[in-house]
């Protein structure tokens, strides 16, 4: 009986899991699947699979480039912005987390409401700025915009693992003579360490996954690989083997890190009781 | 040169007037515990001392040194004041070992890696936890991470030791051993000690004077014997485990073998009590009767010698303790609790006398 009712709850769960996997599964058939089965009517579940696809991305001779010099420049500027953001994030949290000064609390509501913004809202602006300072399509401006817009909601996540840190501690060094900085460094990176990274693996994803300040803010040089998945879709039709076979690609790092860092991220968003 | 001198120290908290014109004197090389109900201000002043906490009104020393002065704003930080100190959640370095935990306030000090490691090592010896230095932190029961924050809070030979409620978070037994511990390592450190905590024979086993606090206020200051035998007010008396509190009119006056007594009449009882100089014949007081202060008698048996009044009852309910028994004791006045030896020698339905030795009853 109570079998049966345990297996009900999973009815609900697995009708989600397959209206969010299906796709990506479909996808990644159709990454596999030879040119004419990709469109076959009704769509075929058994077919002869193919790398073709995957080997078209890694032709230099291709008309655009191979994808990896795209993967390259994601994987840089991700990094990059990642870095920042996280580093910007940490200070700031610790500053919202542990000092008291005026302005603090309408400073964090502050951050959460830049976080409100249409992103759309932002783009033109920030191309007219990143001309102005010479930075459109070059790493450092679009690692940059990526950094500025995951910071207020890492601000938020990190001050979350800080908070959680007990007061104790804080007291316990100030009584040892430990400087703040020293602190910081010693006592609560080490201590949040796992949230920390955490943080800095989803502002990774956020910018590596990024699609539209991208491709408004780079041209060739620093052109993400989420721009480039988009020059399968041409005026003589999509490709849709290729551009399968680089969304799949594209979609490898997520998925690792969504299982690698499953327990700590929902612990940072969803709170929970420090364990020391 | 290590007392420490508060003079009219005042905090607030918002509307909360937390601590408030609070004068104390702690003694070179002596232990004094602040005790007080829970919200009482002994933690905050605690905390005034070990300057984690600034205060509105007064001024603090520390070995003759002024360390804070609430009228100029100035206060030394707790790094420059050479204190320890001990808290209740202990406040180990989860993510260091043994060893690391107490060499840590050496090292944010630079002190010479050779002379960490044998100040490290005496540190250990002396509470025990030698053989562990490798063990991290978070591997060490709640007693011993108990001796690594007393370590810890030593380890550079701090003029003043404080501890907020150090022995809270243990089990009645473990508590039981690291008293006779810390005060033997005090004893043996000889250094000045401030202690905090609400468990009235904790501070009682513990300290050398006592400063009883309610309100933000110290109600009084003495050895542990003279505040239990010499309340010097009714809450006080009422901290102190006086469990029955009687009204009545003062009647007579004398002088006893250890300061002032009244004999005061209530409906049916009459009393000799200590007493405060001020009350005199004719002014309504409170009698306060500690269960320790009373015995039974049967009817017809010789009350004891020193006898200050006595009161019929019956007997309602027998409580158990071990080595003694509660014994409830209804009378037309109020319920009395006598703790007498096991066995009681008086069954529940028994009606006896309460009897009070005048000693032992405090009028105010």
């Amino acid at each position: 009986m109570t079998v049966g009712r345990q297996a009900w709850k999973h009815v609900p769960l697995a009708a989600a899991a397959l209206w969010f996997a299906g796709p990506l599964a479909w996808v990644a058939l159709t990454s596999l699947k030879p040119a004419g089965d990709i469109l076959a009517v009704p769509p075929r579940i058994w077919f002869r699979p193919t790398l073709e696809w995957y080997a078209a991305l890694w032709n230099p001779q291709a008309f655009l480039g191979d994808l990896r010099g795209y993967l390259a420049n994601s994987l840089v500027i991700a990094l990059a912005s990642s870095g920042w953001a996280t580093a910007a994030g940490l200070t700031c949290g610790f500053a919202l987390s542990r000092l008291r000064f005026p302005g603090r609390g309408a400073l964090a509501w502050g951050l959460l409401l830049l976080r409100m913004l249409p992103p759309v809202a932002t783009a033109v602006p920030l191309f007219v700025l990143l001309r102005a300072v010479g930075a459109v399509d070059t790493h450092v401006g679009l690692g940059a915009v990526y950094a500025a817009v995951n910071l207020p909601f890492l601000v938020w996540l990190l001050k979350g693992f800080l908070d959680e840190v007990p007061r104790e501690l804080d007291e316990a060094a100030w009584i040892d003579g430990c400087p703040r900085w020293l602190y910081l460094t010693r006592v609560l990176l080490p201590l949040t360490a796992p949230g920390i990274a955490a943080c800095a693996g989803y502002s990774f994803l956020v910018s590596w996954n990024e699609f539209s300040l991208a491709l408004l803010l780079t041209a060739r040089r620093a052109a993400t690989a989420p721009v480039y998945v988009l020059n399968f879709i041409t005026d003589q039709g999509v490709q849709w083997g290729p551009l399968a076979a680089a969304a799949t690609v594209l979609t490898v790092p997520a998925a690792l890190f969504v299982v690698l860092a499953d327990r700590h991220l929902r612990r940072g968003l969803f709170g929970g009781a420090f364990k020391g | 040169m290590s007392q420490v001198i508060l003079e009219q120290v005042g905090r607030r908290f918002g509307i909360v007037q937390a601590v408030a014109d609070v004068s104390l004197e702690i003694r070179e090389g002596e232990f004094l515990t602040l005790l007080g109900p829970s919200g009482c201000g002994k933690t905050t002043t605690l905390r005034i001392v070990a300057g984690l906490e600034e205060h509105e009104d007064g001024r603090v020393y520390i070995g003759g040194r002024l360390v804070s002065d609430a009228a100029r704003r100035w206060f030394l930080p707790p790094e420059r004041r050479q204190v320890g100190m001990v808290f209740q959640s202990y406040a180990v370095w989860p993510h260091m070992t043994v060893f690391e935990n107490v060499a840590f306030p050496l090292r944010v000090r630079h002190m010479p890696e050779s002379e960490v490691r044998q100040r490290v090592v005496w540190a250990l010896n002396l509470v025990g936890l030698e053989g562990l230095e490798r063990r991290p932190a978070t591997a060490l029961s709640g007693g011993q991470q108990q001796r690594l924050a007393i370590a810890r809070a030593i380890v550079y030979e701090p003029r003043v030791l404080l501890l907020d409620e150090p022995l809270s978070n243990l089990d009645a037994k473990l508590r039981e051993g690291m008293r006779v511990e810390l005060k033997s390592l005090q004893r043996r450190l000889g250094i000045t000690t401030l202690y905090v905590t609400h468990d009235q024979e904790e501070a009682m086993v513990l300290s050398d004077r006592l400063a009883i606090m309610s309100g933000g206020r110290i109600l009084q200051v003495g050895s542990p014997e003279e505040v239990y035998r010499r309340p010097a007010s009714p809450e006080v008396a009422a901290f102190l485990g006086a469990t029955t509190v009687l009204e009545g009119e003062v009647r007579a006056q004398r002088r006893g073998a250890d300061g002032p007594e009244v004999e005061v009449v209530g409906p049916g009882w009459a009393a000799w009590c200590r007493a405060t100089e001020g009350l005199m014949p004719g002014r309504r007081a409170r009698v306060y009767v500690r269960a320790d202060g009373l015995r039974l008698l049967r009817d017809g048996e010789t009350p004891p010698a020193g006898e200050g009044g006595r009161w019929w009852g019956r007997v309602e309910q027998l409580q158990f303790r071990g080595g003694e028994v509660s014994v409830v004791v209804r009378a037309d006045c109020g319920v009395f609790r006598v703790d007498v030896p096991f066995p009681a020698g008086v069954s529940e339905g028994d009606e006896v006398w309460v009897v009070g030795s005048s000693d032992r009853i405090y009028a105010f």
